[in-house]
Parts: C-alpha cells; structure tokens; sequence
C-alpha cells in the first residue's frame, strides 16, 4: 500500500514567549513536527511494514522566515525519514507561508497528484499550534476521498478498504472505508518510535525534494478569499496567583477552603 | 440577505449558535436556518421556531450523533442553498465536517471559534491558536464554515412576536456514501459524570505514584461534589482511568466552575484543554511548576499530606 | 557506514573537536544526546574568548553573544547590607569575555562544525564506548555499533563513558557542585540603565555572604542582551542530589530577595531556570587520552571551580581543538602532553592553590560580614570619629566576628598567593 503521511512543523508552543496584550514572538520560536503527526508518520510505517508498500510524507511550510524554517524543516524531515517514511516532500515557497488552510490543503492535492498515485494518506487529528483540524478534510474534498478522522486505530484487510476505530461525542465507531481515502489519527493510536543512531545516519541518504509553488503549477493564495489573520494577541490571563503557604497541612487546607468560600466557588 | 445555516448535535448548543449566526449575518435572525437531524416533532420545534429564525430545516432520517449521516444532510442542504455561512459546534462532529464543507463552499473556514465581530460588512473571527497562548483574529471572506466552541454565546431567546412562526422545510436523504460504512457503534464507556459538564472538576497528574492512590482524587472529587479528570500520562501511559478523561487540547476540554490540578505540571497541552476553568487551584510540590503561575491559588505542599487534610477540613471534621 | 572520528557530545568541547577535524580533513559523526546542541545544557553565562579566537577567529561577527564583559564586580552581602568592589575597562575588546546563553551559543558552534562537513545527529544517547583488546574502537547507542580510529568524548561532567573507556576513576557524590540560575527578562535599555552599561557592554558579578548560610558557594549575576542570568553555585557534599537543588532553590531565592540583587532585577520577568550539577576539577584525576580514545572539556575535568564561579568553556574549546590536532596528526597520545603545556595546564598548575583557599570556610562567613561592617562603619557619621581609621575598624570587626587579626593577616596572605 502506498500511504502519504501529512506532517506540519508547528510552531513549538512550549518555547513561545507570551507577554499579555501582546504578539507573541512566532518568529523567535522554534519549529518541529507537530506531535500528532508524528503518530500518522508512525501508523504509516508500520502499515508499510505490515502490508509492504511505501511511505511518502508531505509538509507545506507555513511558517517563516523561509530561511531560518528551511534548516528547522530539513531537520524534520531526517526525523521523519529516520523513522521509516522512505521519501519526504516540501513545498516551500513565500507564498504559501502563512496561507489559509483552503490553501495549504489545495498545495497538498497537487503535490500528491504530482507525487502519486496513493492509497491512503494519513494526517494528525490537529497540531499544536493552531489545531484547526481542517487541512485532511479540506484535503479529502479536493481529492474527491473520503474521510474519516480520529482513528485510534487502523486495520489494513483485504479488498481495497481500511478499518478504522474511533470515538465521536458519546459512541464508539468502527467504519470501514473504501480506498483511496484520508483518515486523521489521534495520540492514542500508537508510541512513535524514537529512531536509532543507523536510522538518523541512513535518513540523510534518503530522497528530500523541495518544491515551489510554480513547480506544483500553482498560483500564489489569491486575495479576497478564505481567511485572513489580522493579528494575534496573548490573551491576558485573569489568575489570582495566590500562593498558599502554611506551617501544616491542616493550615494550608483550612485557608485554602476560607479563600474558595470567600470567592464563591464552594 | 446574507444567509447562515446551523446545527449542532445537542438542541441547547442549536440556541448558542443561532446568536452566534445572527452576529455573523449583521443582526437579523430572517436568514437563519436551523438544521434539525432526527424527527422533529411539535415538542421539539418549539422552542428554536420561538427564536425568529428563518427556516428549520428537517433531516429525519439524519442521526445527529453519526457524523457521517450529518455530513449528508449539510452537504444536501448547502449544495442546494449556497449559504454564506455555516455554524456548527467545533467538537469532535462539527471538527470533521468543516473541513470539507469548506472546500466544497470554496470558501474559508475557522474552528475553536471563541467570539464574532461584525463591522462594515466583514466579520472578524476570534480563536485559541498556540496552544491558548495567542487569540487570533482572523478575517473571514463568507462563503465560511465556523466552528464555535461550547458555551461562548447565549443561548437564543424567544423573539417578542407569536412564536411557531419558523418555515418548516423537510430535506430528503440523497443516499449514502457508500464507499463509508459504520460497521459497529456503541456507546462510550465512562467513569462517571461528563468532564465537559462538571462543575467541579479534580485532576490528577504524575505527582500521583500509584493507581490505587487515586483515591484520595476520588475523595477530594466527591467532598467537592465534582467530577475526577487525569492528565493524558495517566490515561494514555499508565492506564489508569479509561480513555474518555483526559484533558488536554486534544482530549476532552473542560470549562468548570472549579478545577483543582493536583500533581499535575501544567504542559500547555493540558492547560490549553483547561483553560475555561473560573477557577484554578493547584496543588503541586514544586513551586516552580508551570501550574502554580497558571491557578488563582496554588498551595505548594506534598498532595499526599495536604488532600488528607483537605478533604477533612471540607467535611467539616476536625 | 564508517568515520575517521566520532564525538560524543555536542556542547562547546565537542563541537570544537569535531569541527578542527573536519578542517583536517576527516570525516566526522558528532553524536549529541539532546534534541539539538545546547538543550541539554543551559548552564555558563560568562566565556573567556581566548579559546574561540583560535577556533572561529571571525566569531565576533557571528557567533550569538549576548554583551561583551567590561565590568567586574566582586561584592559582599551581609543582611541587608552590601559593598561592591567594581572593576571597568574603557576600553572595548579588552579580551574578557562575553556572557552568552548556551543552547544559542552550543547550535551556532555546531553548525559551524556542519558547515565544515561534521555530520550531526541529534537526540540520541550514547551508551557505551566499544572498548576492544584495550583500545576504544567506537561507540554503542542502543542497537547500533559505529566504529572509528578517534573516539572523542565530550559527554559533560558526569563522565561516564571516559569512565568507562578507563579515562577517569568512577565520580563520587562529593565531586559535584549544585548550580541554580534564572534567567529573567527585561528591556535592553532598562539593562544598561541599570548596570551603567553602554549598548553591547556587560557586567559580571560575584558575590559572597550569608545568603549561603554558611555554605561553601557564592551567587552570580550576568547581563545578557535583554535578560539577566541569576543564580547561585553551592558545594553541597553531604546533601542527597535532591535535598541539594531543594536547598539551593532557597539560597537562591535569599539570595535574589537582597535589597542590592533585588533592585538589579526589579521587573523582571523569569523565561527560564534550571538546576545542574557542577563538576569539581578532576585535573589530574582524569587521564586525558588512551588508546583510541580522547576526554575534552568537562568529560576530562577541565572545570575550575572556585565555589562561586566555574570556568570551563575556553578550557572545553581549547581541549577540543588540541585533541583534534592530536587525531589529525595521527597520534593522539600527543594530546594530554599539548593540552598539560598550553593555556589550559598552566592555569590549572596554578589553580590548586586558589581552589585550597576557596575553601576557607571563613570566606562563606566570617568575612562578608567584616568586609561589610568595617566598610559601612566608615562611613558612618553618628559615631564620634575616634581615630581608629579604617585599620581600626577591620579589627574590631573582626574581633565581633570571631577572627584573630593573625588568622586574617594569614588568610589575607594566602590570597593574594593563591589568585
């Protein structure tokens, strides 16, 4: 089976510096795979290991600056490709930084025709840094697949179709589901595997293709349409920041319980 | 007249959107229409018809808790209609349609959705981005799928004029997509109340050593008259409570009255999960832990002492 | 896949070696165990640059220093009183140094050593030196077998593959140091202000007094660009690791609440703190090569401790680029003979005396208050003026504190020997 795994270097939120009121600093924040992506790139590999087949992962930058992104996206791509994808593909272009995901799904299709034919692309259910969740099912429309999102589980059979577990509001599904398709994973569906030291060296002999827009035959996001982000603000975090300290415990919970009573919370 | 269609699987939640669409189409309620999945009887037409929408739009045979059979009934609806916005809850459903919807409107679309603006004929969408360390305006060109969290509007009111007097419009099913087929459903399995809907909510992290000592989060949950929640470790790692109860930004979000984070670190995937939280109280050894700086009150002391104390002193023992 | 050299670790040391030999002509794999070079240690606020200046002599226009190091300040805190003795140098590129962040500094000097063809892989432990027939053949990480002629270990203070590669006897408890240090957030205007700065100027503070209560260790405080490096380093010997950082959170906290440490950071926001074990010197103990196998940087103990400050990284950058010459030139046992005749021994032949009077527990106690009393009575106009003078003063100071005007004479003497 031929399987596309979708990974996004998100912004890695952790090391985001956040002053209330204001911007946060995304340009001096790192980048790496977003978490979730990491376990579709996983899944994606040990379908190939199970069922044979090939691996290709696909990333569309949308974070700049390019240049300082371009070293941190060749990093995680020796991480993905260490980890068993057999090729990764980047679409790098000013253009599509910052792009809508209407956009960034659209850049996707085309790279996948360009690069295809697939059977089943696989994608996280969101990524840390935005967790719109949008792109697959944006992905799946363009490409005419179905969709099926948070799987915690995938079941390769036989006859052109997958088996996928997963819980929506109060239920648990099974849904099978013909290919070719896209399907979302959720953290639960597996542990991505930590690449050995061979791995990481034999990542670097492995196929990186960077791609622009133009090599993709596509015009940059026009304007007057999808969205548009005006600014992004931390927002101002309302906490008391009461710290309670007291000689015994017995004290500390006593206090504790006048401070709630007194806010009006118990 | 700009024209906004909304649904979400739970009838109250229907009421939230339905103030939210009528941010979004500049204030009147005339287009708005209301997607209804399942039979909709006079009972149940009711209340949302008393609001002033435009139309309610009945898929009997649609379930609203089958994602799939929902996708049907919007998509039937808005390749016939073209309206300009579509409103839907942003949970696991509204998360997996909107997407597509999108695309297939051609249009944008923005999920998490925490407030509207409406100004000079264009609307701006608020949203958590950054794991809840950015809101984000965005500006939404309409054809646009929002997807809006729980809670962030009021619900819709009954309108001054006669009630009942909403256009009742019956959808046909155009037939499955066949190449998707749900082959075995059942319901969840819980520990107990809903996380989402607990008022109270105690929550367990790493600072806990063993399963069984969960029971003093157990205790604390019951003095307090709420619910037990744990971090994803504790859940996806250890096991220790079933799969529906971890929080986190992309486990169950919680927006309770009170929530009291015990042992637990404060990884922004967990806070960004919590954040809605009035008040935050943690409960943490280390005083440099990222939840002390995040909670309203935080006592630093080993929870192996305190919650002992903590649950006596609120059942008024001495 | 096969290198003429492999390097474990990717700090200062490290990245030094591997990019000389690579400048040499070799192929070299640069193992760091972090996700990328510098995360693993944030500790180092002050450089001495004479070693980069060999290294990278172009580094001033790249590399990410923080401020250049102008001022000097040696100060004493006694309750809430304080004297500083500070020491500045009007001119620029007097040669001492820049205060830097690590995990900035670290990924810059091994992109460097990338520029230069080192092959870096980051995020994987090394477990083992592949020790055969008494030589050091290569390296096990997990699965994975890497055999090289050069093996260069760069792991850090803990040292354990030099100990396992028969470099250094096993490290005791009682060789570690703990350091805490915040790294706080303000405007770079409001820096200068502050320190009395000029753009790009730095300072470098020390301190002694009771803040330690009684412990042998001191506090710091560096200027970075916009933030403010603040912490303290405590010989912590008898303690558990863990008693040890809990005790020296809250010497560092005492510390930070002194009204002269506070009013330098006032407003400031903490974006980042860190606890680490700070290696004593092991010079002398660690044995530098073997066959096969070199130690550089803290990996071969070339850290001076001196209770409240450590320096390192120009010994860690001057170590790496001697071993690497030592490989390039094909006999590595040449190394500890080159690393003993330059800078790096000839400081440490002179540090034992120094590191001897570091411990004078009198320096952690009695002498702060001293220094601090006898100062401030100086200065003091209520008393009548009794014609003591400054001389008179210190005696009777000492006199309270306990010390004998000879024991100070002696240790007076000791110091200025030992510096």
């Amino acid at each position: 089976m031929d399987v596309a795994a979708l990974v996004k270097l998100a912004l890695d939120v952790e090391g985001l510096r956040a002053e209330p009121g204001e911007a946060p600093r995304v340009d001096q924040a790192p980048t790496k795979v977003s978490e979730i992506d990491l376990n579709a790139v996983e899944e994606a590999v040990s379908i190939r290991e199970r069922v044979g087949g090939s691996v290709t992962a696909f990333s569309v930058l949308n974070w700049g600056p390019l240049s300082r992104r371009m070293r941190e996206a060749r990093e995680a791509a020796k991480r993905v490709l260490a980890m068993g994808a057999d090729r990764f593909v980047l679409v790098a272009d000013e253009a599509a930084v910052g792009a809508d995901t209407g956009f960034t799904a659209a850049a996707l299709a085309a790279a996948l025709r360009a690069r295809g034919p697939f059977d089943l692309v696989l994608a996280g259910e969101g990524t840390e840094d935005s967790f719109g969740g949008l792109v697959p099912g944006r992905l799946a429309q363009e490409l005419g697949w179905p969709y099926v999102p948070y799987a915690d589980g995938v079941e390769v059979g036989g006859g052109g179709s997958v088996r996928v577990r997963r819980a929506v509001g109060d239920f648990e599904e099974v849904v099978e589901v013909d290919l070719p398709a896209v399907i979302s994973v959720t953290q639960e569906i597996n542990k991505p595997r930590i690449p050995t030291l061979m791995q990481i060296l034999q990542a670097g002999k492995k196929p990186l293709e960077v791609l622009s827009l133009s090599d993709l035959g596509l015009p940059g996001p026009g304007a007057g349409r999808g969205v548009r982000v005006s600014s992004v603000v931390s927002p101002r975090v309302e906490r008391r920041g009461v710290v309670i300290e007291a000689e015994s415990p017995r004290e500390a919970a006593e206090r504790l319980v006048e401070e709630l009573r007194r806010a009006g919370v118990i | 007249m700009t024209r906004a269609l909304v649904f979400s699987p739970d009838d109250d939640r229907c009421l939230e959107l339905i103030s939210a669409a009528s941010v979004a189409t500049g204030g009147g309620l005339d287009g708005v229409d209301l997607l209804l999945a399942g039979p909709a009887g006079e009972e149940r037409l009711r209340t949302p018809s008393s609001t002033g929408v435009g139309r309610i739009v009945v898929a009997e045979w649609s379930d609203p808790t089958d994602a799939f059979s929902v996708d049907r009934a919007l998509r039937a609806w808005i390749g016939r209609e073209r309206p300009d916005y579509v409103l839907l809850t942003s949970d696991r459903i509204g998360r997996q349609v909107a997407g597509g919807l999108a695309q297939l409107l051609g249009g944008g679309a923005s999920t998490e959705v925490v407030g509207l603006e409406s100004a000079g004929g264009s609307l701006t969408v608020k949203r958590m981005v950054l794991g809840g360390k950015g809101i984000a305006s965005e500006e939404v060109d309409t054809p646009a799928v929002l997807a809006i969290q729980p809670g962030r509007f009021p619900p819709a009111e009954a309108s001054g004029t006669a009630g009942g007097a909403a256009e009742v419009v019956r959808l046909e099913d155009p037939g499955a997509d066949h190449r998707v087929r749900i082959v075995e459903r059942r319901p969840r399995e819980r520990s107990g109340v809903r996380l989402e809907d607990a008022e109270v909510v105690v929550v367990a992290g790493r600072g806990f050593e063993r399963r069984e000592d969960l029971r003093l989060a157990f205790e604390l949950a019951e003095a307090l008259g709420g619910a037990v929640g744990a971090t994803r470790p504790l859940v996806a790692d250890l096991g220790w409570l079933p799969g529906s109860d971890w929080i986190g930004i992309s486990g169950v979000r919680i927006s309770p009255r009170l929530m009291v984070a015990v042992g637990v670190s404060g990884q922004m995937q967990f806070l960004a999960g919590a954040l809605d939280s009035k008040v935050i109280v943690a409960v943490n050894k280390d005083p440099n832990a990222p939840i002390v700086g995040a909670s309203d009150y935080a006592v630093v002391a080993d929870l192996y002492e305190f919650l002992p104390a903590l649950i006596e002193v609120l059942r008024g023992g001495r | 896949m096969s290198f003429d050299a492999v390097v474990v670790g990717a700090g200062p040391a490290g990245s030094a070696a591997a990019l000389q030999m690579a400048r040499r002509g070799m192929s070299v794999l640069l193992v760091e165990r972090g996700e990328r070079p510098g995360t693993k240690n944030v500790f180092g606020g002050r450089m001495y640059s004479w070693a980069l200046e060999k290294l990278v002599p172009g580094f001033r226009g790249e590399a990410p220093l923080e401020r250049e190091v102008t001022r000097e300040v040696l100060g004493f805190l006694w309750r809430d009183s304080w004297v500083e003795f500070q020491v500045g140098r009007g001119e620029r590129a007097a040669g001492q140094g820049y205060t830097l962040l690590r995990p900035r500094f670290d990924s810059w000097l091994a992109e460097v050593a990338e520029g230069e063809g080192v092959t870096l892989v980051s995020g994987i432990r090394v477990d083992a030196p592949v020790v055969e027939g008494g030589r050091v053949t290569g390296i096990a990480a997990g699965p994975d077998r890497i055999a090289a002629p050069v093996t260069i270990l760069a792991e850090g203070a803990l040292g354990l593959l030099a100990e396992a590669a028969g470099l250094r006897p096993p490290t005791r408890a009682r060789d570690f140091a703990v350091g805490v240090k915040e790294v706080l957030e303000l405007p770079e205007e409001k820096i200068e202000d502050r320190f009395g700065l000029s753009s790009g100027e730095g300072s470098a503070q020390l301190y002694l007094g009771d803040f330690t209560g009684g412990i042998p260790g001191g506090g710091f405080v560096y200027t970075n660009r916009d933030t403010i490096s603040v912490g303290v380093t405590l010989r912590l010997g008898a303690y558990s690791a863990g008693e040890a950082r809990a005790r020296t959170w809250e010497v560092l906290e005492r510390f930070k609440s002194h009204p002269r440490i506070a009013s330098y950071l006032r407003g400031g926001r903490l974006v980042e703190y860190s606890a680490h074990s700070l290696p004593e010197t092991q010079y002398g103990r660690v044995r530098a090569a073997g066959p096969g196998v070199a130690a550089v940087g803290d990996a071969a103990g070339l850290a001076a401790n001196l209770g409240i400050t450590v320096r390192g990284m120009d010994f860690a950058l001057e170590s790496g680029r001697l071993a690497a010459e030592a490989a390039a030139s094909g006999d590595l046992l040449s190394y500890p003979r080159a690393l003993r005749e330059g800078p790096v021994g000839r400081t440490f032949e002179r540090f034992g005396a120094a590191a001897r009077f570091m411990e004078n527990p009198r320096l952690y106690s009695s002498y702060p208050r001293v220094i601090v009393a006898a100062a401030s009575r100086s200065f003091d106009v209520r008393e009548e003026v009794r014609g003591e003078g400054l001389i008179g003063i210190a005696r009777s100071e000492l006199g309270a504190a306990g010390v004998s005007t000879v024991r100070a004479l002696l240790d007076v003497l000791a110091a200025a020997r030992s510096m």
